[in-house]
């Protein structure tokens, strides 16, 4: 039996001309227009990515009110000791940028999507590495006075507490957003001192270039 | 007087006509009928518990039997099936009640912030949140005009129970608690039923009827309180049993179409 049209051969071995070739040609085009289309979606207006360095530069604490629905901010008074809290505010500068290296069609896991890859990344060129808090008053008899009582605080965000060590991990990390260069957190004494009478704490940050950022909090009445 | 003679006598030859047709009797094989009504439980459901307004169920609730079919296979003898909706408590008074309830017993001691399951509902609303559905057999005795279906079905009652959860700010201390309330999943009750429908008919495809309609359906399942301390990460849990015999009576009223 014949085959209307067909030459029996591969298809790509077929001369140029031909009603089967001009058919091979319809087909691969058939085939290749979803790619076509995902390629035209995929080509969007992209800026051009940037990748900053920042350091860690000043450190600011305040002493919290932590006794009613939300901590407040306090200079001076006096504190219940199982409210305590300090705000600890850590600002990052921008120091260098680095135009990142231009995505090669495929290479990106946005390069068959119509989304554009975050414009900014910032990344520590002085990571934190550790949080602590010293008493500068005696707290407890295990704790006289310049002794660290950071196992004492918890980071809270919401219906969330972290150790100091565990949240020192979080914020090492690189971020998008500029306005992540500020970084404000609660820390609360979860374990109230031994005695009530006037309290004050040094909060220390290393960082990784062997600098160490430091600011006392007021001197706080726990009671 | 003569007037007064003249009405009752018309009276007099409706009931005779009435009486005397026969035609309207076991002639039919398909019908379907829709109701409307209510349905009350005959002991109350709620103990009063704080997991109360997360169960998606009340006492007393208006009924919509949306779809009844029965099929005569003898003369007397049929199988029927319905499907009921039923419609508890809106789920925003619902929610509201369960917050209310938390403040009432937290808020001594604690700021609370509470939520419930209930407010992410995404059915419509005229979907009941109660549905039942029967399988049974039903037996016919007609007269004239007049008709009763008494019926035996098994089926199933079903109804959600959502989560609930609340978080505790304790007063003058950095202490944070975190107490949830989660139901075992269980919500599709084993139910008997007997009902009776009876009415009248309009005309040779159309009846007025209304059923009156006991049910006994057994609830099983439980809601898990899990409290939280969110500093230390230590959790004790309670266990509050949903286990009751639920009696329940439905009236409906409504019309049945006879399609064959």
């Amino acid at each position: 039996m014949q085959r209307k049209g067909s030459s029996g051969g591969h298809l790509l071995n077929q001369k140029p001309g031909t009603a089967n070739h001009l058919m091979t040609k319809k087909l691969v085009l058939v085939l290749l227009l979803p790619f076509i289309a995902d390629l035209a979606v995929s080509c969007c207006n992209c800026l051009d990515s940037l990748t900053h360095h920042y350091s860690n530069k000043t450190l600011r604490v305040s002493s919290l009110d932590n006794s009613g629905q939300e901590p407040k901010e306090i200079s001076s008074g006096s504190v219940f000791k199982t409210a305590y809290g300090i705000h600890v505010q850590l600002l990052r500068e921008k120091v260098v940028h680095v135009n990142k290296p231009a995505i090669v069609f495929g290479q990106a896991a946005w390069a068959y999507g119509c989304r554009c890859p975050p414009p900014d990344e910032f990344l520590p060129k002085d990571s934190v590495i550790a949080i602590k808090v010293i008493t500068l008053y005696n707290f407890n008899s295990d704790h006289p006075a310049n002794s660290d009582v950071s196992a004492y605080f918890k980071v809270y965000s919401p219906y969330n507490f972290q150790t100091l060590d565990a949240y020192t991990k979080y914020i090492g990390t690189s971020f998008y957003s500029e306005t992540e260069l500020q970084l404000s957190f609660n820390m609360l004494l979860m374990t109230p001192p031994a005695s009530v009478g006037a309290h004050q704490f040094r909060v220390q940050f290393i960082l990784s270039d062997g600098r160490i950022l430091e600011q006392d909090t007021p001197t706080i009445d726990l009671i | 007087m003569p007037y007064r003679i003249f009405i009752l006598l018309l009276i007099c030859l409706q009931a005779i006509q009435v009486c005397s047709q026969d035609s309207f009797r076991y002639d039919t094989k398909w019908h379907i009928s829709t109701s409307f009504g209510g349905t009350t439980t005959l002991r109350p459901f709620f103990k009063g518990e704080v997991t109360d307004p997360l169960v998606e169920f009340d006492d007393r609730t208006f009924s919509w039997q949306f779809l009844s079919a029965s099929y005569f296979f003898k003369k007397h003898w049929g199988v029927a099936f319905h499907l009921q909706w039923s419609y508890p408590k809106k789920a925003a008074e619902k929610v509201d009640q369960f917050n209310q309830l938390m403040q009432a017993q937290y808020e001594k001691n604690y700021y609370v912030n509470s939520s419930a399951g209930n407010s992410y509902s995404l059915d419509p609303d005229f979907v009941g949140k109660i549905t039942s559905g029967y399988l049974g057999i039903v037996y016919r005795t007609e007269w004239s005009r007049f008709f009763i279906y008494p019926k035996l079905a098994i089926g199933i009652t079903s109804f959600f129970s959502n989560w609930g959860q609340v978080n505790l700010k304790q007063r003058n201390t950095n202490d944070v608690f975190e107490v949830s309330f989660k139901p075992d999943g269980k919500r599709d009750f084993f139910t008997f039923s007997a009902s009776a429908l009876a009415g009248y008919k309009l005309s040779k495809r159309i009846f007025l009827h209304i059923e009156p309609l006991g049910a006994f359906h057994n609830t099983r399942f439980n809601y898990t309180k899990t409290t939280t301390d969110l500093n230390l990460q230590e959790s004790t849990t309670d266990i509050i049993p949903y286990k009751r015999n639920v009696f329940s009576l439905s009236l409906t009223a409504g019309l049945t179409y006879v399609i064959k």
